[in-house]
């Protein structure tokens, strides 16, 4: 949130960008080794 | 790869047919913003409000909007009709891998979150609000939005492959209304600089 909000009302404030990016990556890698596992293991 | 792309085609394509899945994402998004610029835009001018940065409360509020479109993805619901249908049984009994089924569908939202945050995006310059960080702002806030969008649909998804029960995995996809209001949704945190 405070990322896509810095992008709107300031600059490129890189470290607030960053840290919205590494917190996506982070949670996206996380569903992505979930749903895999998931759909492995179904049956 | 090729297998997911082409699923992802599929799934793009089903979204495509069904606006009544896609539209509600654009319309309830818009209707907070609206509604929440309305009941707090006269408390936070922009002329003195210094976390506005010279901006209208839209400008704030518009973050908002864009996850709530983001966190909208349909990807697990059609995933659950495809099991219930029984197409998901026809996929598995073909020579692809299945996180590739899975895969297709992430790539589908992430195509529809770019598309989503864009529309959002442009319909709020329309009203004046504006992207201070420019041209790569803009590239970077579609995108992390678009991220956002397979982040909730992959946590949206993994409910439905546990549950396979549509009812459970539309269920699910509310507890980002929660999350959202333990943000700084409606003025910026105390502890986080201007």
């Amino acid at each position: 949130m405070e990322a896509l909000r810095s992008l709107i009302l300031e600059d490129l404030v890189w470290s607030k960008i960053l840290y919205g990016f590494a917190v996506a990556v982070v949670l996206g890698a996380v569903m992505l080794v979930l749903n895999v596992r998931l759909i492995r293991n179904y049956d | 790869m090729t297998q997911a792309w082409v699923l992802g085609q599929r799934a793009l394509r089903e979204g495509w047919r069904t606006p009544e899945a896609l539209l509600p994402t654009l319309f309830i998004p818009l209707f907070f913003l609206v509604v929440n610029v309305g009941q707090a835009a006269r408390i936070f001018p922009s002329h003195s409000t210094a976390f506005l940065h010279g901006q209208g409360y839209g400008a704030f509020q518009l973050p908002s909007s864009l996850l709530l479109a983001a966190s909208f993805g349909s990807a697990a619901l059609f995933l659950v009709e495809d099991i219930e249908g029984g197409y998901f049984d026809k996929l598995r009994a073909t020579p692809i891998p299945r996180t590739s089924i899975v895969l297709g569908r992430l790539i589908a939202e992430a195509v529809k979150g770019v598309l989503l945050a864009t529309a959002l995006v442009l319909l709020g310059l329309v009203f004046g609000i504006s992207v201070a960080s420019g041209v790569l702002g803009f590239v970077l806030l579609v995108g992390l939005a678009a991220l956002w969008a397979v982040v909730f649909s992959g946590f949206m998804l993994s409910i439905a492959l546990k549950t396979r029960s549509a009812a459970a995995t539309n269920s699910a996809g509310l507890i980002f209304f929660p999350l959202l209001f333990l943000t700084p949704n409606f003025v910026r945190s105390i502890r986080s600089p201007t």
